[in-house]
């Protein structure tokens, strides 16, 4: 007698693959998953409340807080929003220095996803290969902002504090020995043939998919669509550093592993053209333009502003009224519409790759809920 | 919104890469915009947000389409009174969300929305916490204020 059942089953919200908070409501045919319903909100602090009661030099240091592994790109977006609103020029010395802590906090950010993906498949040992060369970064980071993750580094106008000396020669220095790590994690990792079963041809995201959900960053590129925000909209200084966008048509956990460790590369390559054109401009040394922040103003009006994030394309929406205080920010963050696609990848999938999936599209909840 | 109409729009000048030309539409007429930009190559909708205007809800949408590498913003307005707008997650499925997002913080009705449910804050939460006028007395949110 053959009889069936559906059995319904909660993951989360606290699990240790889930990154944070992230419940998901599985209905399970076997060993095959029918339906996942994600369900978000646990980690929501009310960040576009919080702005409307603070001014905008107040509200600054929280920006950080929206994704804590790459809180660079969320206080930029912050600063490019004000500073083009306000109509605030920034030295270009500034602008290179954003650059490359941006690029740095995207190898971390990167670093992290791939030790803890690896994690969720089940290998242990790359993790610590890959906080090895985060500490590095974070030291760095640390030394020049004082903070090893909340940076609350860059302002209106420019960036905080100069760099400490040797700082320069120290990221050289980093950036000539990062490509041999990524060589490192790639021997161990890329043809290792339990990775490969693990990840090759499982949580397939089809272009169609992926554009109608609009998901970005590495998560879209996996897919065969070329869209990088510092290439197609570009912002800061990105238009006079030459660099290539990765892109695979695969889809699939492996292709965005490949995407992933491709962009680290770029983003080598970036820091060191940014550290040679920043000897240029560094002669004044200008590392901001004086802005009050007790009588900043913006004039009336609203625009969008757009980066890429490690996690894709981040955006901010900010509506003034003329005031010291915004009217209201909007965050569209890129991990938010990866979890809301998860239900379209994991239709259909084998229970025990949910969780690699999961990792894969590299979501940090905190930037989900806001 | 035909063809020609459309093309007279977004081929204004671009203000701001990231904003694109703005345009502004009657309410009504918002599923039938959207579908045009959808066959123009306006495959992304980037965005969504609503901003609350004391005497009205201004519906922001920001497309992007992957062809042309271009930005286009759409916005529409809504009666404070009786927010009611047709949903466009049947036209761009990730709207389903950022609906319902907006249905939770603002109240916002999405007519035929699939599952207008809350989704950031807890269920049977009282009241929509981004319009201005909520909770006006609550200390918690004054502790900043400069009198």
């Amino acid at each position: 007698m053959n009889k069936t059942e559906i059995l319904n089953l909660n993951i989360g919200p606290q699990h240790p693959s889930t990154h944070g908070v992230l419940r998901l409501y599985v209905s399970l045919d076997g060993e095959y998953i029918k339906d996942v319903k994600p369900v978000i909100g646990y980690l929501h602090r009310g960040m576009e409340k919080l702005a409307e009661s603070r001014t905008y030099a107040q509200y600054l240091p929280m920006v950080d807080r929206v994704d804590y592994l790459s809180g660079f790109f969320y206080s930029a977006l912050m600063c490019y929003a004000v500073e083009r609103a306000a109509r605030i020029e920034v030295p270009e010395y500034a602008e290179y220095l954003r650059l490359i802590t941006m690029e740095l906090n995207r190898i971390a950010s990167h670093v992290l996803w791939l030790g803890t993906f690896l994690l969720d498949l089940g290998a242990t040992s790359p993790l610590f290969y890959c906080f090895r060369e985060r500490e590095d970064i974070l030291k760095l980071l640390e030394n020049l902002t004082g903070q090893r993750m909340m940076y609350n580094y860059y302002f209106f106008g420019g960036v905080r504090y100069d760099v400490p000396d040797g700082w320069f020669d120290d990221v050289k220095r980093l950036c000539e020995k990062l490509p041999f790590m990524f060589d490192e994690y790639e021997k161990i990792i890329t043809s290792n043939p339990i990775f490969l079963d693990r990840t090759k041809g499982i949580g397939v995201l089809r272009k169609e998919t992926a554009v109608e959900y609009a998901i970005s960053g590495a998560n879209l590129r996996a897919s065969g669509v070329k869209f990088d925000v510092r290439k197609d909209m570009p912002y800061g200084v990105y238009d006079e550093i030459n660099f290539d966008v990765p892109s695979d048509v695969d889809g699939d956990c492996y292709a965005r592993y490949m995407i992933r460790l491709k962009e680290m590369r770029e983003s080598v390559r970036i820091i060191l053209q940014g550290l040679k054109n920043i000897k240029d401009t560094e002669a004044g040394k200008i590392y901001f333009t004086k802005v009050n922040p007790l009588t900043l103003k913006v004039p009336e009006g609203d625009l969008h502003v757009c980066v890429e994030a490690p996690r894709g394309a981040a955006m901010i929406y900010l509506k003034s009224e003329g005031g010291g205080k915004p009217t209201r920010i909007k965050w569209r963050t890129p991990s938010f519409n990866a979890v809301q696609v998860m239900p379209e990848v994991m239709r259909g999938v084998l229970y025990a790759d949910l969780i690699a999936i999961l990792g894969s599209f590299d979501i940090v909840l905190p930037e989900v809920d806001r | 919104m035909n063809r020609d109409e459309f093309l007279e729009i977004t081929d204004n000048k671009t203000l701001d890469a990231s904003s694109g030309p703005v345009v502004e539409v009657d309410k009504l007429k918002i599923l039938e915009v959207v579908s045009v930009l959808k066959q123009e190559g306006y495959d992304m909708l980037l965005c969504l947000s609503c901003v609350d205007c004391s005497d009205c809800f201004e519906i922001v949408y920001n497309f992007y389409s992957t062809f042309k590498k271009k930005s286009l913003t759409v916005k529409i307005k809504l009666d404070r009174e009786y927010p009611e707008v047709v949903s466009v997650s049947s036209v761009y499925p990730c709207a389903n969300w950022y609906e319902r997002e907006v249905f939770d913080l603002f109240g916002v009705i999405f007519a035929n929305h699939p599952d207008l449910q809350r989704l950031l804050m807890p269920e049977g939460w009282m009241g929509y916490p981004l319009r201005k006028d909520y909770a006006p007395k609550d200390s918690r949110l004054r502790w900043n204020e400069r009198r």
